[in-house]
């Protein structure tokens, strides 16, 4: 499982470092921007002065929302690449059962999207920070230890269940992906086929969770980490997904 | 020994390999030959589990093909096989990795053969280069069955002579490597056994010194004879 581990990182780590680096570079800029503004934004100050202000403030919050949800969507690609482009060979090489290969990408993909709801997190504090350096004198930003811890819990809960709800898109999208690898050189139409099949499984599956939960469902209504029991019923079909996954990848699945 | 029972295979009702029977031995280099399109790889992409066969069957002394047997088959159906941004050693470390039966030692031997360097970066290299490398690879490799698929490809002349000397150079005893070509002249003088296929119909041929010796003529002109070209 190491071995599958380190691969799937490295992996990742060419494919997305210089997207890291990226982000990073402009985060480091907004902040830099937005601090030396120094003060609450308005018409009196110079131009220059309320478009840096702007400028951090705005480039803060695109880089939080793409902190947040780009590891979730580049995820959802990762595992059709692996299907799909010219490294799928040297997968289709490896003596692991499919299984193991599936858990150490989740592992990864989930690690992955936790970083980047982190930092998204970390950003939001830097921004938050920038809006209180840029506050009028008469506006006071305060917590106290025992609010702040409280809040600490409720984000690190958010974090976890954020990633964690995720998860289980990735683990269906990826079922049809495996399908369509199986039935490519055997139907003509293999990718229509796969598309309806994915819209009748969401339709069907939102309509049993309707049924079942009655007022509420959906993927992130519900909390894991308490247990909500739509959330319950989704992990259970997720893992009846991993392991028809992992059945097709030994038996059944066939590159381009 | 690798013993193929009864391996068929569509692509949506289009047959491309028939009911392919062959029995290979450990320590011997076999010829698949026939023209472009008569099912050569898609036999190898099954064997090394890309494709899978309608029906039929593939044991290795005894075990049939699964993820666990793939530790025992080392295979090279395209060149361009390992991720993105990789050097070549670290395409090697992650060959040593996952497959117990490669020697780092020998791959060095045989890159040294080619004259290239394990810092290169893989995307830099040339199609020709990128041949050698994957096939030094995958030679490196102590495994029981090897499967090339048609190495001599779209490389130029002096390549494909190094790629000859490195199949040479990089054999074991211990293997058996089953190797496609089109190219049936140039790889004639590797081979030990050989099979002709068209259309997806295998058909055994034989050793290919006794056939030399008995027929006085070259494996291409004897090609050409059996389906009269």
């Amino acid at each position: 499982m190491t071995t599958l581990l380190k691969y799937e990182f490295n992996k990742l780590k060419k494919k997305s470092l210089w997207s890291m680096v990226t982000i990073l570079i402009f985060a480091a800029f907004f902040l830099t921007a937005g601090y030396s503004s120094g003060q609450r934004i308005n018409w009196d100050m110079p131009l220059l002065q309320q478009f840096l202000g702007m400028l951090s403030f705005f480039g803060l919050g695109i880089l939080m929302i793409l902190t947040f949800v780009a590891p979730f969507i580049s995820s959802l690609f990762l595992f059709h690449h692996d299907l799909n482009d010219k490294h799928a060979v040297f997968e289709a090489y490896i003596p692991e059962p499919g299984w193991k290969r599936l858990t150490a990408k989740y592992i990864i993909y989930f690690l992955y999207i936790l970083a980047g709801i982190t930092i998204s997190g970390v950003l939001a504090y830097l921004t938050f920070m920038v809006i209180k350096t840029a506050a009028p004198p008469n506006i006071r930003f305060g917590l106290n230890v025992e609010i702040a811890s409280g809040l600490f819990l409720e984000i690190i809960k958010y974090i976890l269940n954020a990633a964690l709800g995720f998860m289980p898109i990735i683990v269906f999208v990826n079922f049809f992906v495996t399908l369509h690898a199986v039935i490519r050189h055997k139907i003509k139409g293999a990718v229509p086929v796969t598309w309806l099949t994915a819209a009748a499984a969401g339709i069907s599956l939102s309509w049993l969770m309707d049924k079942l939960t009655a007022a509420q469902s959906g993927w992130f209504t519900g909390s894991i980490l308490g247990l909500d029991p739509e959330m319950i019923f989704t992990f259970i079909l997720a893992a009846i997904a991993f392991i028809w996954i992992a059945r097709m990848l030994d038996t059944k699945t066939e590159l381009k | 020994m690798i013993d193929i029972q009864g391996l068929s295979k569509s692509y949506q009702r289009k047959p491309a390999l028939k009911n392919a029977v062959m029995k290979l031995e450990q320590g011997k280099i076999v010829g698949l030959l026939g023209p472009n399109g008569s099912g050569k790889t898609t036999l190898l992409r099954i064997l090394v589990s890309e494709l899978r066969a309608d029906s039929g069957s593939v044991s290795i002394d005894g075990a049939k093909l699964s993820p666990a047997l793939k530790a025992h088959i080392s295979g090279l159906t395209t060149s361009d096989f390992m991720p993105e941004g990789m050097t070549i050693q670290e395409a090697a470390n992650t060959y040593e990795s996952f497959f117990k039966d490669f020697e780092m030692e020998r791959f060095h031997q045989l890159l040294k053969e080619v004259s290239l360097s394990p810092d290169l970066k893989i995307s830099s290299l040339s199609k020709g280069m990128k041949s050698q490398f994957a096939l030094a690879l995958t030679i490196s490799r102590k495994a029981k069955l090897i499967v090339l698929d048609e190495p001599l490809d779209g490389v130029d002349p002096v390549a494909r002579e190094d790629i000859l000397r490195l199949i040479a150079a990089g054999f074991s005893p211990d293997s058996t490597l089953l190797v496609t070509s089109h190219l049936i002249n140039e790889l004639e003088r590797l081979l030990d056994e050989v099979y002709f296929i068209q259309e997806g119909e295998i058909r055994y041929i034989g050793d290919v010194e006794a056939i030399r010796a008995e027929k006085q003529m070259s494996l291409d002109e004897l090609y050409r004879e059996v389906y009269r070209r």
